[in-house]
C-alpha cells in the first residue's frame, strides 16, 4: 500500500466539517476493496465492515478517525470581498496569505486570505495577528462578480498539496485528522494477511471538530463491544509544552480516565510482542477527542486513543512521519488479530481474582 | 533566438523564479534569457546587479536608464540543528510568516515555518519577532549557514485579469520592463537606453545606488509596485483608498526618502492624461522605492517611479491586474517616446 | 397576514426556563383543536402531533424566556439574584421583571451614582419589591422572575420581549393551524420545548423520546442591519432566514438545500444565516441518539435578549409559509 500517494489524496481534498462528502468518496474508494459492506449514516460518517471468521455473535471492534477537517464559510460580502465564520477551530494567525478555494453553487474560484496593508493599521494593530473577523477572502473578482457567484453559507477550504520534507516526513493541511484515516486504511490493509475473529467496523467520522458529533451518532447506532479512536498529537516544538512526542518515534497509546485501563493493557501487551515502542500519553481528564464521545455511550463502550504525532496542529504545514501512520496500522491489526471470545471477561474493571487478599 | 513569452507567461516565470536579496542568481538568469538577444555591453556588476545597453541606441542622444527591482525579501540560515534558525532578509510583515513553505538554497530544498498549535497558544495574538523563525525540513542539519531562504508562493490566475503570485512588487516591474525592451527592439527611439535589473533593492536600495553610479543617465524612469489599499476597513474608518487594483499606474508624489522631480512627475502625468490610460497619484509614506538612491547619486539624476498596483505586496501571494501592467508599459513607452532634452530645461 | 394577537398573547406570557406551565396552558388552549395527539412529557415539553406515517418531523419552538431567580434577601423589599439564561446585565437597571404572582420588581444597581460608569457585575445588581415603608411583597428566595414589558407595533414592526422564542411558537401555531385538515405526507410532531435558554434541555429529551427521523427548530437569529454591526447578512425585512451554521449546529447541507428549493417554488422570501455566536433547539436534537440531521428556520430579530426584540411581521409570515411549504410536501432529503 503506497502510505504517501493515499495521505496526498486525503489531505488535498476540501471536505471541513459539516461537508464531508469529498472525504467520504475518496475513504470508500480506499476501503472498498479492504472490506466487505460498506455504508454512510444518517449524519454523513462512513462505516466499512470486514466480518471476522469467529461463529456468530461476532464480537464487535469499532476503529474511528474523524475524516472532517477545520475550514470556514462566507458569512457575509463585503463588496468584493467575503467575510468568513468558522467551521470547526481554524487558527487566524496561520492562514493569512493563503490560497484558499471558495466552494460555490457552480464550481470553486480560487482566491488567496487578505488583510489590511500596513498602511491601513494603527500601531497596536501592527503587533499582532489579525482575527478572523479581521481577515477577509479576495477573489480578484469585482464586487458584481461576487455577489453574482458567491453566496453566504459557501464553504471555505484552504488550498494546498502535500509537501514532502526530508526523512520520510510530510507537511500539509488537515493530517488532523486524514493521518489517522491513512492508520486505519493500513490497518485494514495488513488485515488482508491476517486472520481475525471480530468483527471490525472501520468509522470515519463526521464534525468532530465541532463537536464530536458523528463519534457520538455513529458509536451509539453501532454499539461496538470495544472501539479505538485515533487522532494526531503533539510533537516537540517551541511554546508546546510536555509531553511531546518526536516524529517516528512511537505511536503514542493514552492513559486516563477517558480509557479503559485493561484495554489499554491489552493494547500495550500487543505492542510488547511486536517489539514494538509504545510511548504512554498521560491524559488525566478529556481527551478532546472521539474517545470523549464513545466512552459514555450506552451502557458504556471500553475506549482506547492512538495517537500520530504532528507538529504545527491546526495549520496547512501540520508535519507526520509515515513510519508512525505505518507502524499504527500493523499495531492495530496485530491487536485485531488476538482478539479472541475471551478478550472481553479479560478486560473487566476489577476482576475478583486480582483482589488483593489480606494477610492472615 | 530568446522564445518571446507573453505578459502572462513572463510574469509566471520571473514570479516563480528565486532571488532572495543579496542572492539574486536564479531570477537575473531567467531575465537575462528573457532578454539577451535585444542587450549588449551586458554587465553584472560587484551588487549583482543586471545592466545593459538597448541594442541600436543612438549614442549622442539623450541617456536613459530604466530600472527594475529583482531581488525579494526572504530569510537567510543562520543556525542548524534539529530546526533551521534564521534571520530576516529584507523588512517581513510577520503576519505572513506562520506556517508558511520555504524553499532553502540552490537546491531548493523544502521547508515549513513551525508555528505551535492554537491548542497551547490560544488567545496569544502577538506578532513574534523574526528572529524567533525556525524551519523544519524534516531532517537535522539540512542546510549550511548563510543560505538564501524563498517563501514558495501559489501562482494562479483567478480571473483574466487578475493573478495572484509571490514577488510582484519586484516581478510585475521586471515584467514590464521585459515586454518594453521588446517593444523599443521593435521599434527603436531616438535614444540612448539603459536597463537596469537591481539587486538588493529590498536592502535600501543599495544595488540601484552602484547601477546609477555606473550607468550616469541623464533621466531615470523605474518601475516598482506600490502596496494596494483599496481593502475593506472596520467599521468606522471613512478613509477612501488611495491605490486600488486595476486603477492604474501609480505615480508617487511622495515618498519615504524624498520627493520625485516635479518636472518629470508633471511630464508622465501629462502623458497618461493625453493617451487615456489610466493613473493614481499615491502619497503614502510607507514604502519607498529606489528612486531616492537614484535622485540623490553623484550630481543626482532627474527621476520618476512608475509603480504597479500590488494587493498583499509582503505576502508570497499578491494580486496584480495584467491590465494595470500593460498599462504601465504603455505609459513608459508613450513617456519615452515623447521625450526631449527640453524636459530637463527648468 | 400573521396573528398578531396570538403573538401578543405569548410574548406577553410568563415563562421563565423551567417554569413554562404558563405558556403551556396557553399554547395548548390554541393547539388543543389541531393536533391529533397531545401530551406533556417528564421534561415538561408540550408534544402535538399532525398525521401519521411516512418521514416523522419533530418541530420545536422553546416556550422559556430568559430570567432570574432570588438567590438572597436583602433589605426588607430587596433581594439579589442570578440569571436563568443569558440576560444582558447592562440593559437589566432600571428595568422591570415579574413573578409568577404578578408582583413587579424593578432592578437597581449599589452605589450612588446617578449612571454607573462602569459595567455591573451580577452581583451589584438588586431587586426592588418593596410595597411601602420597610416592607416587601411575597417574594421569597428561589422565586423566578422574567423580565416584563408590553408589546408594541411600529409599522411592521413588532417589538417585545421574548420574541426569543415566543415568535417562534407562533410561527409553529400557525403552520398547525394551515396544515389542519390537509392530507399530510409525514409523521409531525410540534414540540414546544422547555429549558432551552439555559442548554437546550427540554429538545434533547423530547427528541430522545419521539425518535423522529428530521428536526426542524424555529428560532430567532440576530441581525446585521444596526448601524456599526455589518457582522452578518441577515437583515429585517429580508425574509426568512435559513441557517447554514451557527456555534452548536452545522445544518446538513442537504437540508439547507431542500429549504431553499421549497422557499424558491413557493415564491417565499428567503435569506441564508451564518451565525457565530448562538444555537438553537437543533443543536441538541441533531446530537440525539444516532443523530437527526436537523435544520432551524430562523426569524431575523434585533436586540435579542433585551426587552426589545425586535422583528419584522413579514419575515414572520414568510416563516410560516416556509414551514407550511417544507410539512405539507414529502421531506425528500
Amino acid at each position: 500500500m503506497d502510505i504517501k500517494a493515499h495521505l496526498k489524496t486525503l489531505s488535498e481534498l476540501h471536505a471541513p466539517s459539516g461537508y464531508e462528502t469529498a472525504a467520504r468518496e475518496a475513504i470508500l474508494a480506499a476501503w472498498q476493496p479492504l472490506t466487505d459492506a460498506q455504508e454512510t449514516s444518517r449524519m454523513g460518517s462512513l462505516i466499512a465492515y470486514k466480518y471476522g471468521s469467529g461463529a456468530q455473535p461476532r464480537r464487535k471492534i469499532m476503529l474511528c478517525a474523524h475524516m472532517d477537517e477545520i475550514g470556514m464559510i462566507v458569512s457575509h460580502m463585503e463588496g468584493a470581498f467575503l467575510r468568513v465564520g468558522e467551521l470547526g477551530g481554524i487558527d487566524s494567525r496561520a492562514i493569512v496569505g493563503k490560497p484558499v478555494l471558495v466552494h460555490t453553487r457552480d464550481g470553486a474560484l480560487q482566491g488567496v486570505v487578505g488583510v489590511r496593508a500596513p498602511s491601513m493599521l494603527s500601531s497596536s494593530e501592527r503587533r499582532r495577528y489579525p482575527s478572523l473577523e479581521e481577515i477577509h477572502i479576495d477573489l480578484g473578482l469585482s464586487a458584481e462578480e461576487v455577489a453574482r457567484r458567491v453566496r453566504v453559507g459557501d464553504i471555505i477550504t484552504m488550498d494546498l498539496p502535500l509537501l514532502d520534507l526530508q526523512d520520510r516526513r510530510v507537511a500539509g493541511k488537515a493530517m488532523d485528522d486524514r493521518a489517522c484515516v491513512a492508520v486505519v486504511t493500513a490497518c485494514l490493509d495488513a488485515l488482508q494477511r491476517l486472520k481475525h475473529t471480530w468483527d471490525v467496523l472501520a468509522v470515519a467520522s463526521v464534525q468532530e471538530e465541532v463537536g464530536l458529533h458523528g463519534a457520538r451518532a455513529e458509536a451509539y447506532r453501532l454499539n461496538p463491544d470495544i472501539a479505538i479512536a485515533l487522532d494526531v498529537t503533539f510533537a516537540p516544538q517551541p511554546n508546546v509544552p510536555s509531553p511531546t512526542f518526536e516524529l517516528g518515534s512511537g505511536v503514542p497509546l493514552a492513559l486516563g480516565a477517558n480509557f479503559h485501563p485493561a484495554l489499554f493493557e491489552a493494547i500495550k501487551k500487543t505492542a510488547e510482542r511486536l517489539e514494538m515502542t509504545l510511548p504512554i500519553e498521560p491524559v488525566p481528564m478529556a481527551s478532546g477527542t472521539d474517545a470523549w464521545a464513545i466512552q459514555i455511550s450506552r451502557d458504556g463502550i471500553p475506549t482506547a486513543l492512538l495517537g500520530i504525532p504532528t507538529r504545527n496542529m491546526h495549520t496547512t504545514v501540520e508535519t507526520v512521519d509515515l513510519r508512525d501512520i505505518e507502524r499504527g496500522g500493523r499495531l492495530l491489526a496485530e491487536f485485531i488479530a488476538a482478539l479472541d471470545d475471551q478478550f472481553l471477561t479479560e478486560i473487566v474493571w476489577d476482576a475478583p481474582e486480582r483482589t488483593e487478599k489480606k494477610d492472615g | 533566438m530568446a522564445e518571446l513569452l507573453s505578459l502572462r507567461e513572463t510574469l509566471k516565470k520571473l514570479s516563480e523564479a528565486i532571488g532572495v536579496s543579496g542572492e539574486e542568481r536564479q531570477v537575473r538568469q531567467a531575465l537575462l534569457e528573457l532578454t539577451k538577444d535585444r542587450l549588449e555591453d551586458v554587465v553584472i556588476d560587484t551588487m549583482g546587479n543586471l545592466t545593459a545597453r538597448l541594442k541600436g541606441g543612438q549614442a549622442n542622444a539623450l541617456r536613459v536608464m530604466l530600472s527594475a527591482p529583482m531581488d525579494e525579501i526572504g530569510l537567510m540560515v543562520s543556525g542548524s540543528e534539529n530546526f533551521l534558525s534564521v534571520l530576516p532578509v529584507g523588512r517581513l510583515d510577520m503576519r505572513y510568516v506562520a506556517a508558511a513553505r520555504v524553499l532553502i538554497g540552490a537546491q531548493k530544498l523544502n521547508g515549513v515555518v513551525l508555528f505551535a498549535p492554537i491548542h497551547k497558544t490560544y488567545g496569544q495574538d502577538e506578532l513574534p519577532e523574526p528572529k524567533s523563525i525556525l524551519i523544519d525540513t524534516g531532517g537535522k542539519n539540512s542546510a549550511k549557514v548563510g543560505e538564501r531562504v524563498a517563501f514558495v508562493g501559489n501562482y494562479a490566475e483567478l480571473s483574466a485579469d487578475v493573478v495572484r503570485g509571490k514577488a510582484f512588487q519586484s516581478r510585475a516591474a521586471c515584467a514590464v520592463l521585459v515586454r518594453l525592451i521588446e517593444m523599443l527592439a521593435q521599434a527603436p527611439l531616438p535614444l540612448d537606453v539603459y536597463v537596469a535589473f537591481t539587486a538588493q533593492a529590498r536592502i535600501y536600495g543599495r544595488g540601484a545606488t552602484v547601477a546609477a553610479n555606473r550607468l550616469k543617465p541623464q533621466i531615470a524612469f523605474l518601475l516598482d509596485g506600490a502596496e494596494c489599499d483599496d481593502l475593506p476597513r472596520p467599521e468606522g474608518d471613512t478613509q477612501l483608498p488611495t491605490v486600488r487594483l486595476g486603477g492604474g499606474t501609480v505615480l508617487r508624489a511622495a515618498e519615504e526618502m524624498g520627493i520625485p522631480d516635479q518636472r518629470l512627475l508633471t511630464y508622465v502625468r501629462n502623458i497618461a492624461e493625453s493617451q487615456g490610460l489610466p493613473y493614481q497619484i499615491d502619497i503614502s509614506e510607507a514604502y519607498g522605492t529606489e528612486n531616492a538612491n537614484i535622485s540623490q547619486t553623484q550630481t543626482g539624476v532627474p527621476s520618476v517611479s512608475l509603480s504597479v498596483p500590488v494587493r498583499y505586496m509582503s505576502s508570497p501571494n499578491g494580486l496584480v491586474s495584467l491590465a494595470d501592467l500593460e498599462h504601465t508599459q504603455r505609459l513608459l513607452h508613450a513617456a519615452l517616446t515623447a521625450l526631449t532634452p527640453k524636459l530637463l530645461e527648468n | 397576514m400573521a396573528d398578531k394577537a396570538l403573538i401578543q398573547a405569548l410574548v406577553e406570557a410568563w415563562g421563565p426556563s423551567g417554569h413554562e406551565y404558563m405558556v403551556r396552558a396557553l399554547i395548548e388552549s390554541h393547539v388543543r383543536e389541531l393536533a391529533d395527539e397531545l401530551r406533556v412529557d417528564n421534561a415538561g415539553n408540550l408534544i402535538c402531533r399532525m398525521g401519521s406515517g411516512g418521514k416523522k418531523i419533530m418541530i420545536a419552538a422553546h416556550m422559556d424566556e430568559i430570567g432570574l431567580v432570588i438567590s438572597a434577601l436583602d433589605k426588607p423589599g430587596f433581594a439579589r439574584f442570578t440569571m436563568t439564561g443569558g440576560l444582558i446585565l447592562l440593559s437589566l437597571i432600571g428595568n422591570r421583571v415579574r413573578f409568577a404572582d404578578g408582583t413587579i420588581g424593578t432592578i437597581g444597581v449599589e452605589g450612588t451614582a446617578l449612571i454607573p460608569t462602569e459595567m455591573p457585575t451580577i452581583q451589584q445588581l438588586f431587586i426592588d419589591f418593596s410595597t411601602n415603608g420597610e416592607n416587601g411583597g411575597t417574594v421569597r428566595v428561589g422565586d423566578h422572575a422574567a423580565l416584563t414589558r408590553e408589546f408594541a407595533v411600529r409599522g411592521d414592526r413588532l417589538i417585545a420581549k421574548s420574541m426569543d422564542d415566543r415568535i417562534g411558537c407562533a410561527v409553529a401555531i400557525e403552520a398547525m393551524r394551515a396544515l389542519k385538515g390537509k392530507n399530510l405526507p409525514n409523521e409531525l410532531y410540534f414540540v414546544f420545548t422547555t429549558q432551552e435558554e439555559v442548554g437546550i434541555r427540554g429538545a434533547r429529551v423530547a427528541a430522545n423520546g419521539i425518535a423522529p427521523d428530521y428536526g426542524i427548530a424555529l428560532d430567532v437569529t440576530a441581525t446585521g442591519d444596526t448601524p456599526k454591526n455589518n457582522r452578518m447578512a441577515v437583515r429585517l425585512g429580508g425574509g426568512a432566514a435559513i441557517k447554514v451554521v451557527d456555534s452548536g449546529h452545522i445544518v446538513p447541507p442537504a437540508i439547507k438545500e431542500l429549504m431553499i428549493r421549497r422557499a424558491e417554488a413557493a415564491g417565499v422570501r428567503y435569506q441564508l444565516e451564518v451565525l457565530s455566536g448562538g444555537s438553537t433547539d437543533a443543536a441538541a436534537i441533531q446530537t440525539a441518539l444516532s443523530g437527526i440531521p436537523s435544520g432551524v428556520i430562523s426569524i431575523p430579530c434585533r436586540y435579542v435578549h433585551t426587552t426589545s426584540e425586535t422583528v419584522d411581521i413579514n419575515d414572520v409570515q414568510a416563516c410560516i409559509d416556509l414551514l407550511v411549504a417544507l410539512l405539507e410536501q414529502p421531506f425528500e432529503v
